[in-house]
Parts: structure tokens; C-alpha cells; sequence
């Protein structure tokens, strides 16, 4: 499989298990197998990928249920959840829709490296140490880089009244 | 804001962003960053002091050479049985005997005319185009305060003995092989050795020389210090040519035949800051079968002023030897 390496490590990251990650490959390409067609993805590896972080996901729910741990998840989201409004200030779908909306309009503005990093870390749930692999930095460097592309998101949302 | 929402914003990420971050480029370490300007630099500075050295001693380029274009023509008699006269004719003008007299700075060209006719009683050998080979000597009396000699272009000082060497055989050389101007700008008279006198003639730029011609081994009381001892005048008359000048930077730089005229090559820098007392003298062998004693005489004189050019003449016409 073309994506096999990269599907999978996006499956370990988040349930951080290399059973749950096969198990969550396996799942995604049924999956695919089933909805293509009907579908027709323009990108066939962010297809691939979105299937698999999702059914990722749904395996991490129930590796809470079951207190299983070693994901990366929870703290990329913890790290995130600090930039971002609080639950309660989300009212309701259409705030939702306008911060997804600003947040993308923030990555859009970032030089691509840093996007990258931004999306390898918190869609990918890439460690750090991977990230210093794949980016060739020091792992101090992505941890100080990261950390500063938190702060412009919580600037910039709250120039746009979001947070 | 609970994962599930952080998980919503996630996904709604474009795909094109998920594309790329799954494989990102990686940056170029930073020591290899920091190396390759400085290895760039090392290189540069290496080429520049392997080339700036080569293009310091480029000599430069030969430039046509505007000169001071005074001439002077002095009528001698020159007799038969190798008596001569004395000068039966003088120069229809004043001679300037400085750039500035004649109003002109050193950069400019002077154009003061003097011409008279040449004529010698002698009868002439005929045509004579053949130039054959010849040997110059140059002695350079003491001079503590010159520092530049004609001949080598290089400075010293003191006693200098030099012999050059031109090579003039060949059939019928040009004029412009032989010498690179075809002007003469001064005409000087012959003198033969049996009437040395103390004469001297003043040439423009305050030079002074004096031309013998030797047919024979003069007297002990006449023969000049500069002379060869062992120059065989069964085969060659010897010209004995001597400049007294402000000018070092003097040569005799050619001689060529042309019908019934010998004419001598000279060369003068007209530099700036000329010394007193400067004695440049050049003994020419010449085969006596080309009847030299009957040839009327003259020396294209020409002033020069870009030192580069001068020593790159002298260079060229005079093998040191």
C-alpha cells in the first residue's frame, strides 16, 4: 500500500498502539473500499488519512473506556484547547463554523513550514521528536516554534472577537 | 473546548494542507548553511590571489606613441680621402631645446619644423638596402645621481658596461620592421675620426651628441675609452655614437639603409626629471662593404612619452648580451 507507512503512523500517534494502529488501517480501507465510488477524493492520501484519523479516534474513545494509554492526542489537544475558546463561549453551529473559518484563515497566512509543522503536530498528532526528524529541527526548536504559533492563533482570534 | 470540537476543527483543514504536511521539507542543517558561503568566500579569495598577481605583472599594452616631432638638419661635407669639414650649414631656425620653450606642456606634441639639405661630396656606393648584423656597445660613465639606465629599464647605479646585440641581417628590410616610425625628426652629421673636434651639437630636449665614424684604429690620444680594443677594422668601420643629455633614458635602437642615407634609430624618453651629466655612448659595428663613409647620415630622433612604451622598444630592439 502507497500510504500504508504514513496511515499508520498517523494511527499510532493517536492510539498510540501498533495493534490499534493496524486494526485502524484495516478499518480505514474497508472503509475507503466502501465508499469509493461513490466518492471520489481529489487527494486519495488526505482521503486515506482522514478515514484513518477518525476511525483513530473512535478507537481512542474506547481506549479511555478502558484507561489504555501512550496516545499523543490528549496532549496536542490540551495544547490546543489553550489557544482556543472555552466550551462554554462556543454557543452554538454557527460560532463553531466562524472559528473553523478563522483558524483556517490563520494557517493560511503562515509561511508553509510552519503550517506544516502546525498540522503535522495537532492533525497528525506527530511527537516531537518526530517532528524534529521530519523537520530537521532540534526538538527544542519545534517545542519554541509551535509555542509561538499558538500565541499568533490566540492573538489573532482575539482580534477577531473569538475569543 | 472539548475534543470533539478541536477534532471538527481539524478536519475541516483542506486536504491540500494534510498533503503537504505529510511530507514537509525538510530544512538544510544549519552547519551546511553556515558552510558553503564559507567555503564560497575561501575559494574567491583563493582565485583572486592566484589571478591579481598575474594581472600585476601584465605589462601594459603598446600604444602608438605621439611624439615631439622636432627636426633639426645640419649640412656636412664629408671628403673623399675621409677628411671632413666642418659644418658648412646650420639650422634654418631656432632650435627649442625644451617641450616648453616651444609653449607646449610634456603631454602635448610639439611641431617646430627645422629642414635643410643634407649633402655629402663623397661619391655614393649606390643603393644599398641590405642591412647586415651589428654590435652596439654601451658604457655609461659614472653617474651617482642616475638611477635609470636605457638599456635594461632597470634602476642602478653607478659604473655600467653593457653590451647589446641587434640582429639586422636579412634582405632588404623594411622600414617598418626596422624601426616601428618612419619620421625622422632630427638630422645629425657625420663625422669621420680623423676630425674629431669637441663640437657638439645641441639636440632638441637639451641633448647633445656626437657621431664618429671609425675606418681604422685611431691614434692612442684619440681613441675613446669606448671604443673596443679588439674590434677588427679590416672587416668593419666602427660608428661610435655618444649622447651627453638630461636624459637617462636614451637608446639607439635600430639602423637601416635607405639608397644613399644610413639612418640611425634613437630613442628619448621625454620624462620628467632629468639628471645633469648622463653619457650614454653605442659603438656600432659596420661592414665596411657597405661603404657606411659614404652614405650621408642621419638619426630619426624621437621623443617619447609613456616610459612603458619606451622600455618595451628598447626591450624589443636590443638583445642584452
Amino acid at each position: 500500500m502507497q500510504y500504508g507507512a504514513l496511515c499508520r503512523s498517523l494511527a499510532r500517534n493517536i492510539t498510540g498502539s501498533r495493534e490499534d494502529a493496524e486494526e485502524c488501517l484495516n478499518d480505514a480501507l474497508l472503509k475507503a473500499w466502501e465508499t469509493i465510488p461513490p466518492a471520489h477524493p481529489e487527494s486519495l492520501r488526505a482521503y486515506l488519512l482522514r478515514i484513518v484519523r477518525n476511525s483513530a479516534l473512535n478507537r481512542l474513545e474506547q481506549q479511555k473506556a478502558k484507561k489504555r494509554g501512550g496516545s499523543e492526542i490528549p496532549a496536542a489537544y490540551d495544547e490546543l484547547a489553550e489557544c482556543l475558546p472555552a466550551k462554554d463561549n462556543v454557543a452554538n453551529q454557527v460560532e463553531q463554523k466562524e472559528l473553523q473559518a478563522a483558524v483556517r484563515a490563520f494557517l493560511a497566512e503562515l509561511p508553509q513550514h510552519q503550517r506544516d509543522l502546525f498540522v503535522r503536530r495537532y492533525w497528525y498528532a506527530s511527537s516531537a521528536a518526530e517532528l524534529s526528524e521530519l523537520f530537521g529541527l532540534s526538538e527544542n526548536n519545534v517545542r519554541v516554534t509551535l509555542s509561538r504559533i499558538r500565541k499568533r492563533l490566540q492573538k489573532y482570534l482575539q482580534k477577531e472577537g473569538l475569543l | 473546548m472539548s475534543q470533539a470540537e478541536i477534532t471538527a476543527l481539524l478536519n475541516s483543514l483542506p486536504d491540500e494542507w494534510i498533503d503537504s504536511a505529510a511530507a514537509p521539507q525538510k530544512r538544510k542543517p544549519i552547519s551546511l548553511l553556515r558552510t558553503v558561503p564559507a567555503i564560497a568566500a575561501c575559494l574567491a579569495v583563493l582565485i583572486a590571489a592566484a589571478v591579481y598577481p598575474r594581472l600585476r605583472g601584465t605589462t601594459p599594452p603598446r600604444v602608438p606613441e605621439t611624439t615631439a616631432a622636432v627636426t633639426q638638419s645640419v649640412t656636412t661635407s664629408v671628403t673623399e680621402s675621409g677628411q671632413s669639414t666642418s659644418q658648412t650649414g646650420q639650422p634654418s631656425g631656432t632650435v627649442p631645446t625644451t617641450a616648453s620653450e616651444t609653449g607646449l606642456s610634456d603631454s602635448q606634441s610639439a611641431s617646430a619644423v627645422f629642414t635643410t639639405e643634407t649633402t655629402a661630396s663623397g661619391s655614393s656606393s649606390g643603393q644599398q638596402t641590405a642591412v647586415t648584423t651589428g654590435t652596439a656597445v654601451t658604457t655609461v660613465p659614472d653617474s651617482a645621481s642616475r638611477t635609470t639606465t636605457t638599456t635594461t629599464g632597470q634602476e642602478s647605479t653607478g659604473t655600467e658596461h653593457t653590451t647589446i646585440e641587434w640582429d639586422l641581417t636579412g634582405e632588404c628590410i623594411s622600414t617598418e620592421e626596422t624601426v616601428p616610425y618612419s619620421v625622422p625628426v632630427v638630422t645629425i652629421p657625420l663625422r669621420r675620426w680623423e676630425d674629431i673636434t669637441d663640437e657638439v651639437l645641441m639636440l632638441p630636449n637639451t641633448v647633445t651628441a656626437d657621431f664618429r665614424l671609425f675606418t681604422a684604429l685611431p691614434q692612442e690620444d684619440d681613441l675613446p675609452e669606448w671604443l673596443p680594443p679588439d674590434f677588427d677594422f679590416a672587416e668593419n668601420d666602427c660608428l661610435v655614437v655618444s649622447f651627453e643629455s638630461n636624459c637617462a633614458d636614451l637608446a639607439v635602437t635600430g639602423i637601416r639603409l635607405e639608397g644613399d642615407s644610413a639612418v640611425l634609430a634613437v630613442s628619448c624618453l621625454d620624462a620628467v626629471g632629468y639628471q645633469d651629466g648622463f653619457i650614454c655612448c653605442y659603438t656600432l659595428k659596420i661592414p665596411k662593404s657597405l661603404n657606411i663613409n659614404r652614405k650621408r647620415f642621419r638619426a630619426e630622433y624621437r621623443h617619447m612619452t609613456d616610459d612603458a612604451v619606451f622600455r618595451g622598444l628598447v626591450k624589443e630592439y636590443l638583445i642584452l648580451g
